[in-house]
C-alpha cells in the first residue's frame, strides 16, 4: 500500500471515530459516502454536489452533478443499479461478490467493498475500536514542548493582577485572632497506640480503692505430656478410645451452653519440621477471651492441699505412748459357743467368762488353765466379779446367781462363804413379789439365787461390792420403770429406784466413786444422783443405738460405743454433747472399755478388730484430753457376722482380753 | 414504731444487677457494654441464690455486682464511646454526600481513648500486672503471628510484633526463662519475673486456618487492653533492669541490605531477629532484687527460706549459663525465632544463614561453631568439629538444666519422647518411664539404709501359727514365746515330738524383714488416717480415690 493510501486510511479512521454513533444506524449510506471520498481522491471526475442536495433533483437530468472543474458528471449507462429483479437475481447467482456490492447513489455505480471495509463495519457494529494499532501515540495538541506561538492569545484580565480584597480581610481577621490568642494551632497528634513512654507504677500506691474484692480468673492449664509434639506412646489414643472420647464430648455438649471444649488428640511427629499448625489455636484463644468476660465467677472455698498428709492431724507417734497391748500372747480355748462376757478378778489372777454354751469358765490368766467350769441352764449374758469378796455374779435367764469359785486366798473364800450364810433371806419382808431371793446350800459353788420377773441383761457391782444393779429385759406388758433393780447384798433387799423410765434401758453403770448411776437407753444417757434422787444430766448421744458405755476411772469422762460404729467421748464437765466422735471401726461396736490404771481405752467391734487408743486426761481443766489410736488388734475370726463381743483390760497390766464369737478368748500383751 | 421493711430492698436483690438492668443504667448498647466490661475487667458473678437475686424468679440471667456497675458509671471512657458513635454518624453522612473535604476533617478529628488509667486501676501494683500476664502474652503473640492484613487494623498488629519482640528481648537479657516445651499447639515458655511464674504460648509460625466462628471484634478489644498493658510492663521491666527503652542494638546495623528498606525498618528487622544483644543504660547497674532479699532474710534469720532461695538462685544461674561458650547455627528448616530466643536466653550465641533472615552474625562455614541445629535426616556437607543435633535437644536440655548427652538427638535418629516440664508428678501419679530414667540419672540409687531401730514384733506374725518367730527378731518375742502356745498347739507339738523324737538342725526362718517393716508402716498410716476429723475425711478419701484411679490408668 502506498503512503498516500495509509494517510487516507488514517483520515478515514478519525472521521469514523467522530461519527461512531450515527454510523451504527445508517452504516450503509455513510460507507458509500466514504467510498465516494476514496473515489474522489483516486478518480476524476467525482461529484461535488455535497450531501445537502437531494439526488432526486437530478432525476430528470442526464447528469448527476459536477466535478471539481464545474463540468457535468454524467449518469453512467446501466452500470449501477439494476432495476429489473430478474437481472438482480441473475447477478446474485453469478456474482460471488454480490453480498459485498453496494450501490453508490452519488456516482450511480456499484462498489464492491474490500475485506478491510468489511472488517471496519464489523468492528463498528461490535462497538470496538477501529484500526489495528490500538496503542498508537496520541497526537498531543497542548504538548509540553514550548512553541513559539501561543495557542491562545487572549490577554490576562486585570483582576488577576490585583490582590483580592476579601481574602485580605479574611486573613486579617485570622491574624488578629491568632494575635489575640483566640485561635490556637491544633495540638500535635498523639499516636493512640503508643502511650507507654512513662512508668505507670512509679508512685507505688497500691491501695487504690476498688469497689470490690477481685476474683482472679483461673490461670491457663499447663500442658501435660500428652500435648507434646513427640509424646511417649502410651499417651496416644487408639481408634476405640478416640471414638469414646468423641462420643463423650458430644454427650456432654449442652445445647443451651456455649461449646467451649475442643477435643485434643495427641499426635506423635518424628521430627519438628513435620509439626503442622494447630488449627484450633485461634478458636481456643477466642474461647478463653469469652471465658474471661462472660463466665460468671464465684468465690469457692477450695481446700488448697499440696500434700495429702497435711490432712492427717499431727499426733504423737504410738511408739512414744507405750505401754499398750501389741501382740497376741495367749488364747483361752474351751468354750463351745460365743463368749458374751468377761470379767477379771481384782488381783489380776483370774478371768471369768460367760458363754452361750451355758457355762461360765474361770481361767488362770498366766497359764490359760481352765480352773472351773460352771454349767447353767441357759446362756450367760453377763457376769461380774465382786470387787471385794470372792463372789461372781452371773446373770442367767431371769436369775442372778452368786457363785463362789473358791479361788485365790483361802481366807477370803471362807470369809465369803461365811458372809453369805449370814445373810437373812427374808422372803416375807420383801415388799415386792417380783424378786425372789433364795439360798442354795447344796451346791459346791452356787451360794445365792435372785430370781426376777424378767430376763436379766446385765449385772453390775457398785465399787464397794455391797450393792449391785441389774438391768431387766422387760416385755411389753411389764412396766418399764421396773427394768432397773438395785440389790443390797448384805441386807438381801431389792428396790426399783425409778418410778418412771422412758425407753429401753440397755445398761446401768455406777460412778466409780460417787453415788451416781448412769442409765443408758437406746439413744440417751441419764445420770441420776442416788441419794438426792434427782436427775443430774442428760447426755445427747451421737449414735443411733448405744451398745456399750464405760466411765473413766476419774469419773469425769465417758465413752460410748454404738451399733452404728461410732464412738463418742463425753467430757461431763464440759458439755452434754459429745466432745469428739470417732469412727475407728467399719462395723458395729460391741464393747468399749477403759483401763483402770493406764490412760488407755479399747473398742471392740464386729469387724474383728479391737482398737487400742491412748487417752490421756489431764487434771488441768483447760487442757483437752489427748486421744490417739495406737494399735489395731486382730485375731478373732468373724463367725455369724460377729467379731469380738467383749473386751476387758487387765486391772494392773497393759493387757487386754477379747472374747469373740469364735469361742476363744485372746490375751494381747505389750 | 419502726418503718416497715419492704421486700427486695436489701440483700441479694440489691447486690446483684442483671445485665439488662446494667445496660439501662449505663445507657449503653450491648456491644459497647461488652467492650467496657472487657476493658475494665468486669465479669459476671454467680449469686449464691439465684432466686433471691432475681426477686423470687428463677430466670436464667447474667448477673453483675451492682457495685461494679455503679463503678462503671464513672468511667470516662463511656463518654468516648458516645463520641465515637457521633463520629461514625458524621462520617457516614459526609461520605454519603460525597463531601470529601468535610470527610477528611472528620477523619482527622477521630476521637480516641487511652487505657492508661484503666491499666493502673486494674493493676494497682506492678506485681498484680505481672500476675495476670499469661493471657495477655499469649494473645499478643498470637496476633504478632498474623500476617499484616487490612482486616485486622495493621498498626495494632505491628504494635503486637514490636511488643512481643521487646518482651522476648527482656527475657533474654534478664535470663529469666525457666521452662520451655514444644507442643502441638505451639511453644510453651515459662519465665519467672519477680517471683511470678509467667507462662505463654507462641503458636507455630505457620499459616492459620481462618476459623469460622470466631468474633475478631472481641479479640481486638482484648488486644487493645493487652497491648497497653504489655507496653507499660515492658517499659517498667526495661527501665528497672537498666536497659534502654525502646530497645536498641548495641551497634548500628547497616549492611548493603538496608538499601531495600528504610533504616528504621531495617533496625526493627535486626531487633526482631533476637540474635543480637540490646543496649544497656550506661550509668545504671541492674538492681538485683535477690541480693536485697537475701539480706533481709538474713536479718530475719529465716533459714529455710534462705536455703530455698539459694537453691533457686543456683538453678537460675545454671540455666543462664547452660549454653555459655556454645555457638549455635540454626539451619533453615528449624523455626529460627523460637530457637534463637531459647538459646540466647541460656547464654549461647546464635546465627543462621545470611539469606534466611537479617541479623546473622557468622556463617555456616565459621570454624568456631560448636553446635548446628538440624532437622533434616541427611546432610550433604558436614563439618568435623561441630555437633549436629536435632532441635529437641535444646528444649530437653533446658528442662533438664544441663546439656544432655547427644546420642539420642543425632540427626535422623529416633528421638526420645519430649516430656512436659510442667507436670509435677507426685509419688502416686503415673510417671512415664523416660522421666523416671531422667530422674534416676540425676540421683544414683542409694542403698536403702534402715536407720531407726525397728520393732519387728508384729501382731500378725503370730496370726498364722506355722510361722514361728525367730530369735533374732527381738527379745520381746522371746518373752512371748513360752506363753504363746495354746493348749491345742501344745498338744499338736507333743504329738509331733512323739512321732519323731529327734533334734534336727535349727532352720532359719525366712522372715521377710522388709515385708514386716512395710506392714508396720502401713498399719501406722491406717491408725493415723483414723484420726482425720470428719471435716477432712471426705476430702482425704476423695484424693486417695483419684490417686488410685490415676495409678490404674
Amino acid at each position: 500500500m502506498s503512503s498516500t493510501a495509509r494517510a487516507t486510511d488514517e483520515g478515514r479512521k478519525k472521521s469514523l471515530k467522530r461519527k461512531k454513533v450515527d454510523i451504527d444506524e445508517q452504516s450503509e449510506t455513510s460507507i458509500s459516502h466514504h467510498e465516494r471520498e476514496i473515489d474522489s481522491d483516486d478518480e476524476v471526475p467525482s461529484n461535488t454536489i455535497g450531501s445537502g442536495v437531494p439526488l432526486k433533483w437530478y432525476d430528470k437530468h442526464e447528469h448527476i452533478g459536477y466535478d471539481l472543474n464545474a463540468k457535468k458528471v454524467y449518469k453512467p449507462i446501466q452500470s449501477g443499479k439494476k432495476s429489473d429483479e430478474i437481472d438482480q437475481f441473475l447477478e446474485k447467482m453469478e456474482n460471488s461478490d454480490y453480498w459485498r456490492t453496494v450501490y453508490d447513489d452519488l456516482t450511480g455505480q456499484n462498489v464492491t467493498l474490500t475485506n478491510d471495509d468489511i472488517n471496519y463495519i464489523q468492528r463498528i457494529k461490535n462497538a470496538q475500536t477501529i484500526g489495528d494499532d490500538v496503542y498508537e501515540p496520541w497526537p498531543d495538541t497542548f504538548s509540553s514542548e514550548v512553541m513559539i506561538h501561543p495557542i491562545l492569545n487572549t490577554p490576562e484580565s486585570k483582576a488577576s493582577f490585583i490582590p483580592s480584597k476579601w481574602e485580605r480581610l479574611k486573613v486579617g481577621k485570622y491574624v488578629h485572632a491568632i494575635k489575640m490568642g483566640w485561635v490556637k494551632p491544633p495540638p500535635p497528634k498523639e499516636d493512640p497506640l503508643l502511650s507507654n513512654t512513662y512508668d505507670l507504677w512509679s508512685d507505688d500506691k497500691t491501695d487504690l480503692n476498688l469497689p470490690r474484692s477481685y476474683i482472679p480468673a483461673p490461670k491457663l492449664e499447663l500442658p501435660g505430656h500428652r500435648e507434646s509434639y513427640n509424646p511417649s506412646n502410651e499417651y496416644l489414643y487408639d481408634d476405640n478410645e478416640l471414638e469414646k472420647l468423641r462420643q463423650k464430648l458430644e454427650d456432654d455438649y449442652d445445647e443451651d451452653e456455649r461449646m467451649t471444649k475442643t477435643l485434643f488428640i495427641p499426635q506423635k511427629f518424628d521430627c519438628l519440621r513435620r509439626v503442622p499448625s494447630y488449627d484450633n489455636f485461634i478458636y481456643e484463644r477466642f474461647q478463653r477471651c469469652l471465658d474471661l468476660y462472660l463466665c460468671p465467677r464465684q468465690k469457692r472455698l477450695k481446700a488448697n492441699i499440696t500434700d495429702i498428709n497435711d490432712l492427717i492431724p499431727k499426733l504423737p507417734k504410738p511408739q512414744d505412748l507405750q505401754p499398750f497391748p501389741i501382740v497376741q500372747s495367749l488364747i483361752y480355748e474351751g468354750h463351745k459357743s460365743q463368749i458374751r462376757c468377761l470379767t477379771c478378778h481384782t488381783n489380776g489372777q483370774w478371768l471369768a467368762s460367760g458363754s452361750d454354751d451355758c457355762t461360765v469358765r474361770v481361767w488362770e490368766i498366766e497359764t490359760t488353765r481352765c480352773m472351773r467350769i460352771l454349767t447353767f441352764s441357759s446362756p450367760v449374758l453377763s457376769l461380774e466379779w465382786n470387787p471385794v469378796l470372792s463372789i461372781l455374779a452371773v446373770a442367767c435367764e431371769d436369775k442372778v446367781i452368786m457363785v463362789n469359785p473358791k479361788l485365790g486366798e483361802q481366807a477370803k473364800t471362807l470369809f465369803t462363804d461365811e458372809f453369805l450364810k449370814q445373810i437373812q433371806v427374808n422372803q416375807s419382808d420383801d415388799q415386792n413379789k417380783d424378786i425372789h431371793w433364795s439360798n442354795e446350800e447344796n451346791d459346791e459353788y452356787i451360794r445365792l439365787e435372785i430370781k426376777h420377773f424378767a430376763r436379766v441383761k446385765q449385772v453390775q457391782w457398785q465399787g464397794r461390792g455391797d450393792y449391785f444393779s441389774c438391768v431387766l429385759n422387760t416385755t411389753a406388758q411389764q412396766s418399764k420403770s421396773k427394768s432397773v433393780v438395785i440389790h443390797h447384798l448384805s441386807k438381801c433387799r431389792s428396790q426399783f429406784p425409778f418410778k418412771h423410765l422412758k425407753g429401753h434401758v440397755q445398761f446401768v453403770k455406777f460412778h466409780p466413786n460417787k453415788p451416781i448411776l448412769f442409765i443408758c437407753t437406746q439413744h440417751a444417757i441419764k445420770i441420776y444422783h442416788l441419794i438426792r434422787q434427782e436427775l443430774l444430766k442428760r447426755l445427747f448421744v451421737n449414735t443411733k443405738w448405744i451398745s456399750s458405755i464405760d466411765i473413766h476411772p476419774h469419773g469425769d469422762n465417758l465413752i460410748i460405743g454404738g451399733y452404728d460404729s461410732r464412738i463418742n467421748w463425753f467430757d461431763l464437765d464440759l458439755s452434754v454433747k459429745p466432745y469428739e466422735t470417732y469412727r475407728y471401726h467399719k462395723r458395729a461396736i460391741r464393747s468399749i472399755k477403759y483401763h483402770q490404771k493406764l490412760p488407755l481405752f479399747a473398742s471392740a467391734s464386729d469387724d474383728g478388730s479391737c482398737v487400742i487408743s491412748h487417752c490421756m486426761v489431764y487434771q488441768d481443766l483447760l487442757k483437752n484430753p489427748l486421744i490417739v489410736p495406737v494399735k489395731i488388734l486382730r485375731g478373732h475370726k468373724i463367725t455369724n457376722d460377729i467379731g469380738i463381743l467383749d473386751c476387758l483390760f487387765h486391772p494392773q497390766q497393759p493387757w487386754i482380753f477379747t472374747s469373740g464369737s469364735d469361742s476363744t478368748i485372746r490375751l494381747y500383751t505389750n | 414504731m419502726t418503718k416497715m421493711q419492704k421486700k427486695y430492698q436489701k440483700g441479694a436483690a440489691v447486690t446483684y444487677t442483671s445485665r439488662n438492668q446494667a445496660l439501662r443504667k449505663l445507657q449503653l448498647t450491648l456491644s459497647d457494654f461488652r467492650r467496657l466490661c472487657i476493658l475494665k475487667g468486669i465479669y459476671p458473678v454467680e449469686p449464691r441464690n439465684r432466686r433471691k437475686a432475681n426477686r423470687g424468679r428463677l430466670a436464667n440471667k447474667t448477673y453483675y455486682y451492682s457495685k461494679d456497675i455503679r463503678f462503671l458509671t464513672h468511667e470516662p471512657i463511656i463518654n468516648k464511646f458516645r463520641h465515637l458513635k457521633v463520629y461514625l454518624r458524621r462520617l457516614t453522612k459526609a461520605k454519603a454526600r460525597r463531601e470529601k473535604s468535610k470527610e477528611l476533617i472528620i477523619r482527622d478529628n477521630r476521637p480516641f481513648y487511652k487505657l492508661d488509667h484503666i491499666v493502673r486501676e486494674r493493676y494497682p501494683s506492678f506485681i498484680d500486672a505481672l500476675r495476670d500476664l499469661d493471657d495477655c502474652l499469649t494473645l499478643v503473640f498470637l496476633f504478632a503471628n498474623f500476617p499484616l492484613l487490612k482486616k485486622l487494623y495493621e498498626p495494632r498488629l505491628r504494635l503486637c510484633r514490636r511488643l512481643s519482640v521487646e518482651f522476648l528481648h527482656y527475657v533474654i537479657a534478664s535470663g529469666t526463662l525457666k521452662k520451655c516445651f514444644i507442643s502441638i499447639k505451639g511453644y510453651y515458655f515459662q519465665a519467672e519475673i519477680r517471683g511470678e511464674l509467667i507462662t505463654w504460648i507462641v503458636p507455630h509460625k505457620l499459616g492459620h486456618k481462618n476459623p469460622a466462628d470466631v468474633d475478631f471484634k472481641i479479640m481486638a478489644t482484648f488486644l487493645e487492653f493487652y497491648t497497653t498493658l504489655l507496653g507499660f510492663i515492658n517499659y517498667k521491666l526495661y527501665t528497672e533492669y537498666g536497659l534502654v527503652y525502646p530497645p536498641k542494638l548495641t551497634f548500628s546495623a547497616t549492611t548493603s541490605l538496608s538499601k531495600l528498606c528504610s533504616e528504621d525498618e531495617f533496625t526493627d528487622e535486626f531487633l526482631s531477629s533476637l540474635g543480637l544483644p540490646i543496649m544497656k543504660k550506661p550509668e545504671s547497674i541492674a538492681v538485683d532484687e535477690m541480693e536485697t532479699d537475701v539480706e533481709a532474710a538474713e536479718l530475719l534469720g529465716d533459714k529455710e527460706a534462705n536455703e530455698e532461695r539459694q537453691k533457686k538462685e543456683e538453678e537460675t544461674k545454671q540455666i543462664q549459663s547452660l549454653f555459655k561458650n556454645c555457638k549455635f547455627f540454626i539451619s533453615r528448616e528449624v523455626p529460627r525465632e523460637m530457637f534463637a530466643f531459647v538459646i540466647r536466653a541460656c547464654g549461647g550465641d546464635v546465627s543462621w544463614d545470611k539469606s534466611f533472615y537479617a541479623g546473622s552474625t557468622y556463617d555456616e562455614s565459621d570454624e568456631c561453631i560448636t553446635h548446628e541445629i538440624i532437622d533434616r535426616p541427611i546432610l550433604t556437607e558436614m563439618f568435623v568439629k561441630r555437633i549436629y543435633i536435632q532441635p529437641q535437644w535444646i528444649f530437653d536440655s533446658i528442662n533438664a538444666r544441663k546439656q544432655l548427652p547427644i546420642d539420642d538427638y543425632l540427626p535422623g535418629s529416633v528421638l526420645p519422647p519430649h516430656l512436659s516440664p510442667f507436670v509435677d508428678e507426685k509419688e502416686t501419679d503415673y510417671i512415664p518411664p523416660e522421666k523416671l530414667r531422667l530422674l534416676n540419672r540425676d540421683e544414683p540409687i542409694v542403698e536403702e539404709k534402715i536407720t531407726e531401730p525397728l520393732n519387728l514384733v508384729d501382731n500378725s506374725a503370730y496370726l498364722n501359727r506355722d510361722q514361728k518367730p525367730t530369735k533374732k527378731s527381738d527379745e520381746n518375742i522371746d518373752d512371748a514365746l513360752p506363753r504363746g502356745q495354746t493348749e491345742q498347739q501344745q498338744q499338736q507339738e507333743k504329738d509331733k515330738r512323739l512321732k519323731s523324737m529327734r533334734v534336727g538342725s535349727g532352720e532359719i526362718q525366712n522372715l521377710n524383714v522388709k515385708h514386716i517393716v512395710k506392714r508396720k508402716s502401713d498399719e501406722e498410716k491406717r491408725l493415723r488416717e483414723m484420726t482425720i476429723p470428719k471435716k477432712h475425711k471426705r476430702l482425704y478419701d476423695k484424693i486417695k480415690y483419684t490417686q488410685k484411679k490415676k495409678r490404674q490408668e
